[in-house]
């Protein structure tokens, strides 16, 4: 039986096992909606390949068989893009466009008047779409490595696998706070979507999805070090390449989690804040 | 009426016709300019992004070069001169652009794509025109910048004939990208969908980069599809390597701009109002 909550939901990550049920329905949803938009998903996979493969055969121009930059040979590069396209295709969240132009037509109203989290909602909401993207662009590409040279993705023992998994848990989680984040100061904003171009920037730069840390000058480096873009997917990566991840994983995850707390609290914060703004449309 | 008054009527007809496009095209720009205002912190963002988007590019540039000198005959600063080449063939295609192919497809769903059929002026044009992205200003002297730079650390000296090669090269490369825009953005009227407008963005990004680097067969897929003429001839103008590509750019932008034309009135016959 279910057990809804009657108090409003500005919290942001209750647990109660009588919601599940409901949370799995906002995932079924998304699964539903991905499945309907099926071609749009997959040409949405080109689109995000195509900077892909250009890339990769800039690189093995860039760096000849036998030479190394920071310690990145021609196979290392080439897993290190390969390895950070599949996990952040896995652990991206784009739902902030929806919401913010739901807030601008002013039909959010009907997601602040349904008795769920608006924020659970999106997580699990956008986890199906994640799922889709596993069939659409994930499996296809680790079919072409395997076919051209499976070398390029290196076997993983038990601790690399579990660390993965749980830092692309952490990563996707920390993805959505960033959504909500953005999506949140549609309520305050009249054209919020330049804090998407922001996020963008910083993603693409942070994260290590243009180029690896190791590539960039020191200041730069020590940014990218410290901000929480990088779990998105240079540390993922770095269960590739590492040698000996044992320890690193150990650090990576607690760093992880605690920005997770943090941002989390501060989604809280914010969220409450800008929410007051907003005025719906209708009766 | 003898042939010189025929003539005359002509050239008057033409003239009348270029002051008035010219008109309208000061007109949406300066409306444009209002409209982008508007909205200042997006105006400040914009501009942040394109400056972040080249120095990232730059600090790209360069780490491709920390083992090897050249990449395919290309050195840092020839390569950054066609990234600059590109940046300003983008720029200032989307200055005249603006978001026109992917607003298309809902102008299409939601029948408000009547009132632009119903203006008296050629609806290739106002389609893809009837709005200025002035916030590209900003891209255009950021990468006009950037081509600046190369030059002076390529000490690039061109003379007059490469230079107006480059005019050439360069104003070809803006039809061409605007006709490969174009073109796609045509399918709107059968797919409705914004996503192949975005594929095709990607697909020309490749463009920012020498294509010549790469094996025979890719360099020639990436002439017939005529990307090669976007930045990497006209770059190759700048620098003084006049190819029998470059001459052929002005004919290739021509034939592309007549089958852009030719394939989206084809696909206006095919377009049913939305509205009574």
């Amino acid at each position: 039986m279910l057990n809804y909550s009657h108090t409003p939901h500005c919290g942001v990550f209750h647990f109660n096992m009588g919601k599940i049920p409901k949370y799995f329905s906002a995932f079924t949803i998304g699964l539903k909606v991905g499945l309907t938009y099926r071609a749009e998903m997959l040409l949405w996979s080109i689109i995000d390949g195509m900077p892909l493969i250009y890339m990769l055969l800039l690189w093995h121009h860039a760096i000849p068989a036998g030479s190394s930059i920071s310690g990145f040979t021609q196979n290392t590069i080439i897993t290190y893009y390969l390895i950070g396209f599949i996990i952040r295709q896995l652990t991206g969240s784009h739902f902030e466009d929806f919401i913010i132009d739901e807030i601008q037509k002013g039909t959010f109203s009907t997601f602040l008047l349904k008795p769920i989290s608006i924020k659970l909602f999106f997580f699990y909401n956008e986890m199906a779409w994640r799922v889709m993207t596993l069939f659409t662009s994930v499996l296809p590409i680790i079919l072409a490595i395997f076919l051209i040279n499976s070398s390029f993705l290196p076997q993983l023992d038990f601790i690399r696998s579990l660390g993965l998994l749980a830092l692309m848990f952490l990563a996707y989680s920390l993805e959505t706070i960033f959504s909500l984040l953005v999506a949140s100061m549609g309520f305050i904003f009249e054209n919020a979507k330049s804090f998407m171009h922001l996020r963008w920037i910083s993603n693409m730069l942070f994260s290590g999805i243009l180029i690896p840390f190791e590539f960039m000058p020191p200041f730069l480096r020590s940014i990218s070090l410290f901000l929480p873009f990088r779990f998105r997917q240079y540390v993922p990566v770095q269960l590739f390449i590492r040698q000996n991840i044992g320890p690193y994983v150990l650090i990576q995850l607690l760093y992880a989690a605690l920005w997770l707390v943090v941002l989390v609290v501060f989604l809280k914060f914010v969220w409450s804040k800008s929410i007051k703004k907003f005025t719906a449309v209708g009766q | 009426m003898d042939s010189n008054t025929t003539a005359h009527m002509a050239t008057n007809h033409l003239f009348t016709t270029i002051s008035k496009y010219i008109r309208l095209i000061i007109t949406i720009t300066k409306y444009s300019y209002m409209a982008a205002l508007e909205y200042r912190f997006q105006f400040v963002v914009r501009i942040f992004r394109h400056i972040t988007e080249a120095l990232i590019a730059i600090l790209i540039i360069n780490t491709f070069f920390y083992s090897t000198n050249t990449i395919g005959n290309w050195d840092p600063n020839s390569m950054l001169l066609v990234y600059g080449v590109f940046g300003l063939a983008v720029a200032t295609t989307f200055f005249f652009l603006a978001d026109t192919p992917f607003s298309l497809p809902d102008k299409i769903r939601s029948g408000d794509y009547d009132f632009i059929l119903t203006k008296p002026i050629d609806t290739h044009f106002y389609t893809f025109g009837h709005r200025i992205h002035t916030e590209n200003v900003w891209r255009l002297i950021i990468k006009s910048a950037i081509i600046f730079y190369a030059s002076v650390q390529l000490h690039l000296s061109p003379s007059i004939f490469h230079l107006t090669l480059f005019v050439f090269t360069f104003f070809s490369s803006l039809i061409i990208y605007r006709s490969i825009v174009t073109t796609i953005a045509t399918l709107s009227f059968w797919t409705l969908s914004k996503e192949l407008s975005e594929l095709t963005f990607s697909v020309l990004e490749t463009t920012k980069y020498p294509l010549d680097i790469f094996s025979k067969n890719i360099t020639l897929l990436f002439t017939f599809i005529p990307l090669i003429f976007i930045s990497t001839i006209p770059a190759k103008a700048l620098l003084g390597q006049a190819t029998f590509l470059s001459y052929l750019s002005f004919p290739v932008a021509l034939l592309s701009l007549y089958v852009s034309r030719q394939f989206f009135h084809f696909a206006i016959k095919s377009y049913s109002s939305a509205s009574s």
